[in-house]
C-alpha cells in the first residue's frame, strides 16, 4: 500500500512539475500571430459559415473552403478578445481571431494515413445507411462526431447518453474482451496478449487518438502487460498511469471534455460499482449494467454540469434500455470498417446487421428525451466539485470499511 | 452467453419489423409527394407508384438528408433524378450532401452556374461522383413506365442566354424550372424562385394544377396578379423558414389565395408536407406537425 501511495505521490508532483514550467504560453490580446497545428476540434457548421477552436482560439470563417477534424492548419491574424451570451445566458469572454488568413498545410504521414482511413469509413457508412445510423455507427465505432445533426446531438444530450455515442473507452474494453477471447482459442496466451495490443493500437489509430479512446487504451495496454510479466492487475494504478502520461504530453487535455468524462466515469466504476453491487436489489439480467451506469454517473455528474449544463435523472433508465446494444453496434461497426477500407460492398451486409439496434437506439432516446425532464444548473464551480468528490470518497471509503467489518 | 442469444433474437426481431413496416409503407402503388421542410428553401421528393425516386432541389443545408431517411426504405440509396430548378445556395446547398451519400443516375439542370464557392462544390460533387448530366429547357419531357411524367414548361435556353448572357448568376433572381409533372388526371406544378412574368410568358393560361408549389417561397414577386390569371391551382403549398427575415408568404400572396379559395400548406407551420395520389388521382395529405 505505501508502494502504491509513494507511486501516486511522484506522478502527482511530476505533473505539477509540468504544468508550473512547461504549460505552454497563452495567447495574449492585441497580437499579431502565426499559429501552426492540427486542428483537434470538429468545426460547427452552419449555412454560410464554419466555426472552430484553433489552440484555444475560437476562429469563425466562411463555409468554404472547408475545414475538418485533423487538418494541418497555419493559421496568421490578430488575436481580439469577444464578449458573447450564451443559451443559457451566461456572458462569456473568447479569444478571437477576426477574418484569419488560413492556410491548409500538408498533414504529417501519420495523420493522413489516419485521416484516410477514416474518411473511407465515414463515406462508406453514410453511403451505406440513413444519416442518424450511420453517425451514431461512426460515433460509436470510432468516435467521429461531425456526422450527426444538432437536434440529435440535443437528444442525446438531455438523455444523458453523449458518453456512449461518442466512442466511449468501453469500447475498448469490449474490443480487448472479444480479441483476445478469439486469440487466445488459435495461439499461447503470451501471443494472444500482443495480438490484442496490436489490435487495440490500430483501433486508436482509427479513432483518431481520441482521448476517451487513448486512455483506455493505455490502460488496457498497461494490464495486457501486467498480464503477461504475471504481475496483479492494479485497474485504480493504471487509471492513475494512463490519464498521467497522457497530461505529461499534452497538458492541455486538463481541459478536454471527452478525457475528463473518460476518468470519471472509469473511476467511478472502479470504485463505486463494487460497492452498489453489493447493495443493489435487482434481477441478475440488468444488475450489471444498472450497477455500471450509475457509478458511472457518480463519478461525472459534476463534469456534466460544468460542460453541458444539463443532468437527466432519467439517464440511468434509458442507459439501462440503450447500453447493451452498445457492444453489439460497436463489433459490427468495427468490422464493417474493416471492410469498408477494402470495399464498400464488404462493409454493407455488417452495416445492415447494425442497422436494426442503431434503429432501436435512436427510437429509445426520441422517445424518452420527451420525458427526461433534464436539471439545468447554469453554474457549477470547481469548490462543489472538489467537495462532490471528495463526499463520494468519504462515503465510499467508510462503506467499505463497513462491508469488510461485517464480513 | 445466454444474455447474447436473447439479444440476437430480439435484433433480428426488430429488424424483420422495421423493414416489413418499411415496405409496406413505401411501395403502396401511389405517387408520394413530400415537400420537405428544410427551413427557408425548397426540396421536393417524389415517389412514383413504380418506385422511382425524383428530387427537386436540396435546401439551404443537411435537412433534406433527414428527409429523404424519413420517406426511403434504409436500403435504398439511389436517387434516379435530381433536378435544380436553379443554382441559389437555397436551392442547391443540400445536394452536395445529397449527392455524397446517394447514387444518383442523373442529374437534370437549366445550364447556369453561380458565382460561388459553395457552387463550385457543388459542381465538383457533380462531377467527382461521375453522376450523369442532362441540360433540360421548355419541351424537354422525362417519362416514366408508370405513367408519371415530368415536362419543362420553362425557360428555354434563348430566354435563359437574354437573362444571363455570361451563364452566371449573381444576387438576382434568375429564371427557374419551371416542372409539370402529370400522372392520369392528377397534376403538380412546381416553380422554383420563378417571377410572376415568367409564369405568365411559359404556363398555359388553362393550366389549373392540383397542387401549385408557390414561387420564391411565397415572395410577392412570384404569385402575381398577372401570374394568378395565368395559373388556377386547387392546393398550394410553399416551402420556407419559420420567422424568416424576407416576410415570406407575403400578404399579397395570401390574399390572391383567399380570393381564390386555395386551401394553403406551409412548411414552417406544417413541417414536412406529404401528398398521396391514388390512381384515380385522390389526394390525401399527411403533415410533420
Amino acid at each position: 500500500m505505501k508502494g502504491v501511495l509513494s507511486v501516486i505521490l511522484f506522478l502527482l508532483c511530476s505533473l505539477a512539475f509540468r504544468y508550473l514550467f512547461f504549460y505552454p504560453e497563452s495567447q495574449k490580446v492585441g497580437q499579431s500571430v502565426t499559429i501552426q497545428g492540427i486542428l483537434l476540434d470538429e468545426p460547427r457548421r452552419s449555412p454560410y459559415s464554419q466555426r472552430f477552436t484553433f489552440k484555444n482560439i475560437s476562429i469563425s470563417v466562411p463555409e468554404y473552403p472547408e475545414y475538418a477534424f485533423g487538418d494541418f492548419l497555419l493559421v496568421k491574424g490578430v488575436v481580439e478578445e469577444s464578449t458573447f451570451t450564451t443559451k443559457k445566458g451566461q456572458e462569456v469572454t473568447d479569444l478571437v481571431i477576426k477574418d484569419p488568413i488560413i492556410q491548409k498545410k500538408d498533414q504529417p504521414f501519420l495523420l493522413k494515413i489516419i485521416m484516410g482511413m477514416l474518411k473511407k469509413v465515414t463515406a462508406t457508412f453514410t453511403q451505406t445507411l440513413p444519416s442518424d445510423e450511420a453517425a451514431l455507427l461512426l460515433g460509436i465505432t470510432v468516435g467521429v462526431r461531425n456526422e450527426f445533426s444538432q437536434d440529435l446531438l440535443d437528444i442525446f444530450r438531455n438523455t444523458g447518453v453523449m458518453h456512449v455515442v461518442a466512442a466511449s473507452g468501453s469500447n475498448v474494453a469490449t474490443l480487448t474482451a472479444v480479441v483476445l477471447y478469439f486469440c487466445v482459442l488459435f495461439m499461447r496466451r503470451q501471443l494472444a496478449i500482443l495480438m490484442t495490443g496490436l489490435v487495440i493500437t490500430w483501433y486508436a489509430v482509427l479513432a483518431g487518438f481520441d482521448p476517451p479512446i487513448v486512455r483506455a487504451s493505455l490502460m488496457a495496454m498497461i494490464t495486457l502487460t501486467a498480464q503477461l510479466v504475471g504481475k496483479q492487475n492494479y485497474s485504480l494504478l493504471a487509471l492513475i498511469f494512463s490519464a498521467w502520461i497522457m497530461l505529461m504530453i499534452q497538458p492541455q487535455l486538463i481541459s478536454d471534455i471527452g478525457f475528463q468524462l473518460s476518468v470519471g466515469a472509469t473511476a467511478g466504476i472502479m470504485l463505486a460499482k463494487p460497492i452498489l453491487d453489493i447493495f443493489l436489489r435487482f434481477p441478475q439480467v440488468l444488475k450489471d449494467d444498472f450497477s455500471t451506469t450509475l457509478a458511472a454517473q457518480i463519478g461525472t455528474i459534476p463534469i456534466l454540469f460544468g460542460a453541458f449544463g444539463v443532468f437527466a435523472p432519467l439517464s440511468i433508465l434509458i442507459n439501462l434500455l440503450v447500453l447493451w446494444t452498445v457492444p453489439i453496434i460497436m463489433i459490427l461497426g468495427l468490422l464493417a470498417a474493416l471492410g469498408g477500407l477494402i470495399s464498400p460492398v464488404l462493409a454493407a451486409p455488417f452495416a445492415y446487421s447494425a442497422y436494426p439496434f442503431l434503429h432501436y437506439f435512436i427510437w429509445i432516446v426520441s422517445i424518452t428525451d420527451k420525458i427526461s425532464m433534464p436539471i439545468t444548473i447554469p453554474t457549477f464551480n470547481f469548490f462543489l466539485t472538489l467537495s462532490y468528490y471528495m463526499l463520494c470518497i468519504s462515503i465510499i471509503i467508510l462503506m467499505r470499511k463497513g462491508h469488510h467489518e461485517q464480513g | 452467453m445466454n444474455k447474447g442469444k436473447y439479444f440476437l433474437v430480439l435484433g433480428i426481431f426488430i429488424f424483420i419489423i422495421t423493414s416489413a413496416s418499411m415496405y409496406v409503407r413505401t411501395y403502396d402503388g401511389k405517387l408520394h409527394l413530400i415537400f420537405c421542410d428544410v427551413g427557408q428553401g425548397d426540396a421536393l421528393l417524389i415517389r412514383t407508384p413504380g418506385r422511382h425516386e425524383v428530387l427537386i432541389d436540396g435546401g439551404p443545408n443537411t435537412k433534406v438528408l433527414h428527409c429523404l431517411d424519413d420517406h426511403l426504405p434504409f436500403w435504398d440509396r439511389t436517387l434516379d433524378i435530381v433536378l435544380l430548378t436553379h443554382p441559389h445556395y437555397d436551392h442547391f446547398r443540400g445536394l452536395i450532401d445529397v449527392l455524397e451519400r446517394f447514387h444518383v443516375l442523373f442529374i437534370g439542370h437549366e445550364n447556369l452556374s453561380h458565382k460561388s464557392e459553395a457552387y463550385s462544390v457543388f459542381a465538383h460533387a457533380v462531377e467527382q461522383e461521375h453522376t450523369n448530366e442532362r441540360i433540360l429547357q421548355r419541351g424537354s419531357r422525362i417519362s416514366f413506365s408508370d405513367g408519371v411524367s415530368l415536362e419543362i414548361l420553362g425557360p428555354d435556353q434563348k430566354f435563359l442566354h437574354q437573362e444571363n448572357p455570361d451563364g452566371f448568376t449573381g444576387t438576382d433572381n434568375p429564371p427557374s424550372l419551371i416542372i409539370h409533372l402529370t400522372y392520369n388526371s392528377f397534376d403538380l406544378l412546381v416553380t422554383g424562385d420563378s417571377d410572376g412574368q415568367d409564369l405568365v410568358k411559359f404556363v398555359s393560361p388553362s393550366l389549373s394544377p392540383d397542387i401549385f408549389a408557390l414561387p420564391h417561397h411565397g415572395s410577392e414577386h412570384g404569385f402575381t396578379k398577372d401570374a394568378a390569371q395565368a395559373v388556377h391551382p386547387h392546393i398550394a403549398v410553399v416551402s420556407l423558414g419559420t420567422d424568416n427575415s424576407y416576410g415570406h408568404p407575403h400578404a399579397s400572396v395570401l390574399e390572391l389565395l383567399k380570393e381564390g379559395h386555395v386551401p394553403l400548406y406551409r412548411t414552417d407551420k406544417q413541417g414536412s408536407i406529404h401528398f398521396l395520389v391514388d390512381t384515380q388521382g385522390r389526394v390525401s395529405v399527411q403533415t410533420e406537425k
